[in-house]
């Protein structure tokens, strides 16, 4: 009789997995760094619901676009990463009843709200959680 | 000559005929240079629209192709015979086909007006022009004398001093007897007419064959179904193929967002040189129609997105640019046209943004591609399923951002209602006259009068325990009744029944809806703690960017909602 492994732990295609993501997804070593997106009169408000949909809204464009954002769930952290590989932190701290609905996030949207009223530019980032669990 | 520069004789026969058409003003002038530079503009654009229809024809007539490519492949100089065929087909279009069946149907014909042609191309120009669908048979019967070329009569509209003076017979279309008694003429240099019309260069030099493959592409926007399956079976691999030439319009989309080249380089390399994908591609695109058609609208769309949607739009391409295998995903392409279906979805977004969002897409929505349709749906449906749970939010200023945005999401649902027929009236401010919005008077929270502009689907944000309700109510209209701006106020229980009395007598359809019940908690970001707004009891015009700003000042740390609150700083 044939074992059925299915439901085995797969160690070995986890670690494949995140090491595709990881090709992508990594930080450059010596990354220049900007200044926070709350900083310089520019606020910015983090909304997460309930299954993990989130947005970060900003009132004064950000200063490059984003490829992805990194939530370090353990240094409570939001790090945006820009294409040209700059890093740029949220200015805020994500403070703990955030970590249940932020860390099933997969994606951020990121809305540049005019004047803090009119949305003028929208588009989505995809969101990496990190969480070593220290 | 090969069959690159006998594309470019070809455009250039259709370029004169189209810029001799606009009839261009010959006068001297800055004026007339710059009307004549905007006609060569136009004839340059109607050239690549045929020989894009053309080469869909010829894609499907083996026989007539066949036919140019010999005649191309046996002459230094294919202009006479080019400027018949695009003569002729300006003439009537159908005639391609009409040639294929004919050549198809009898093989002797055909052979016989292949060897007549590849004997002298002022031969095979003549033939080209007196063919009516029905006389082939009469027009490569060998003449015991070659004809004297000649110019017999001229389109009035498209002349060719070219063909004229190469001494190409041209006649518009003729029934079969017209045709057998058209006689020879001495040739003539030029028509009058074009004798007065110089043609300048064709603006931006020569042409692609990338180019027009993409004005072939463009064309099969207006193809049936089954011309799109067929456009699909032949000729789509190798690095000239059809696939080859997609991957290269919708690369060159993706370079105008910004897409770097490295990226769209890698996917017009795997979409010429990758054959089994060009060949799954190809089939995948034979069973979606729908999906070509958008496309096909999208290659020819010169329109440039909102700014809004720029940076979107370039994350899709990205998106596809590293994923080309996409293009062959039979459920990728399904779901793409099962959202599309019925016109209503292109209608349901434009809608969305230009209600929700202030962004008026215009008719941009209608050409873009569906790949960038999908996107859009995405980023609604994101802020559908955002607004549709409870959350948590978190802000370093006071200005509410989540709050507008949430109220711009929800203007679509509301329409402001007539009073007494008319949702303005005018007011003398100064010396001018303004228009205002029609209101209601209701009792407010606190007891003083309040005007309302009365609301289809106006929310009931949340009611207090007294019977006080938090009602969130148009602000500004647009001249039909549009909603632009909300605000929310704070009725008492008695203000709230009359104002439900008042537009159940406007025969309102939605009248007063109940803000789902979701609860939106607000953090502090500096402590981290939990801070509750409290049961607002402002003024009658306390907006809710100034209940943020209240509530920022009286930050507390009360944890629990005692309010249905009106969403995320609402």
């Amino acid at each position: 009789m044939a074992l059925d492994l299915d439901d085995e732990m797969d160690v070995l295609g986890a670690a494949k997995h995140r090491s595709k993501q990881d090709e992508r997804y990594v930080i450059p070593e010596n990354a220049p760094v900007l200044p926070s997106i709350v900083s310089g009169g520019r606020d910015a408000e983090l909304m997460v619901n309930a299954d993990g949909d989130a947005a970060v809204l900003y009132n004064q464009p950000l200063p490059e676009e984003i490829d992805w954002v990194e939530y370090d769930m353990d240094l409570a952290l939001l790090t945006f990463v820009t294409y040209d590989g700059k890093v740029q932190g949220l200015g805020m701290k994500i403070h703990k009843p955030f970590r249940k609905y932020l860390s099933k996030a997969q994606e951020i949207m990121l809305i540049y709200m005019e004047d803090a009223k009119i949305p003028r530019d929208i588009y989505t980032a995809k969101l990496v959680v990190r969480n070593i669990g220290l | 000559m090969d069959k690159d520069a006998a594309r470019g004789v070809m455009i250039n026969s259709f370029y004169e005929l189209e810029y001799r058409a606009q009839k261009p003003t010959q006068e001297e002038g800055f004026l007339a240079d710059g009307k004549r530079a905007a006609a060569a503009g136009i004839a340059k654009t109607r050239a690549l629209a045929d020989m894009g229809a053309v080469g869909l024809k010829l894609d499907k007539a083996p026989h007539v192709t066949k036919l140019v490519t010999d005649v191309a492949a046996k002459s230094t100089d294919v202009k006479t015979f080019a400027d018949a065929i695009a003569q002729k087909y300006k003439q009537d279009p159908n005639f391609i086909e009409k040639l294929e069946a004919d050549m198809a149907e009898d093989p002797q014909l055909a052979e016989q007006l292949q060897s007549q042609i590849l004997k002298d191309q002022a031969q095979a120009s003549q033939i080209i022009s007196k063919y009516n669908g029905s006389n082939l048979a009469e027009l490569v019967k060998p003449a015991p004398v070659a004809p004297k070329p000649s110019v017999q009569e001229k389109a009035p509209d498209t002349p060719s001093p070219a063909a004229a003076a190469s001494g190409v017979a041209q006649k518009k279309e003729a029934g079969p007897a017209a045709a057998a008694t058209t006689t020879a003429h001495a040739a003539k240099p030029e028509t009058p007419s074009s004798a007065k019309i110089e043609i300048p260069p064709m603006p931006g030099g020569t042409i692609s064959v990338a180019e027009i493959g993409k004005a072939a592409f463009a064309e099969l926007a207006n193809k049936s179904n089954s011309e799109i399956a067929d456009f699909f079976t032949h000729g789509v691999t190798g690095k000239d193929g059809k696939i080859a030439q997609l991957g290269e319009g919708i690369a060159g989309q993706a370079a105008k967002y910004g897409v770097s080249a490295s990226l769209t380089e890698g996917f017009q390399k795997r979409l010429s040189t990758d054959e089994a994908l060009q060949q799954k591609i190809a089939e995948n695109l034979k069973e979606h129609p729908d999906f070509v058609k958008r496309l096909a609208k999208m290659s020819s769309d010169e329109s440039s997105p909102p700014d809004a949607q720029k940076t979107a739009i370039k994350k899709e391409l990205e998106h596809m640019m590293s994923n080309p295998e996409l293009l062959a995903d039979k459920s990728h392409i399904s779901g793409l046209e099962k959202k599309m279906a019925g016109g209503d979805f292109l209608s349901t977004i434009g809608d969305f943004f230009k209600n929700n969002m202030g962004l008026d897409l215009g008719g941009m929505m209608a050409r873009i591609g569906p790949a960038l349709q999908e996107m859009m749906q995405m980023l609604k449906d994101m802020l559908d399923r955002l607004f549709g749970k409870s959350g948590i939010s978190m802000a370093s200023g006071n200005q509410d951002m989540g709050g507008n945005l949430r109220s711009r999401y929800e203007l679509s649902s509301m329409r402001a209602l007539p009073t007494e027929g008319e949702l303005f009236h005018e007011v003398k401010h100064g010396d001018k006259m303004v228009k205002e919005a029609n209101t209601i008077q209701v009792e407010g929270a606190d007891g003083k009068p309040l005007d309302v502009i009365p609301t289809d689907g106006a929310i009931r944000v949340g009611q207090g325990a007294n019977g006080d309700v938090r009602l969130r109510v148009a602000r500004s209209i647009g001249q039909d009744g549009d909603v632009k701006d909300t605000r929310d106020v704070y009725l008492s229980k008695n203000g709230f029944d009359t104002y439900k009395a008042e537009v159940a007598m406007r025969n309102a359809e939605v009248g007063v809806k109940d803000q789902k019940s979701q609860q939106t908690v607000h953090i502090n970001h500096e402590t981290g703690q939990e801070f509750e707004k409290p049961t607002p009891q402002q003024g009658p015009t306390q907006t809710a960017a100034q209940d943020m700003n209240i509530l920022n000042r009286m930050s507390t740390n009360q944890l629990g909602l005692g309010f249905i609150t009106g969403g995320y700083g609402g």
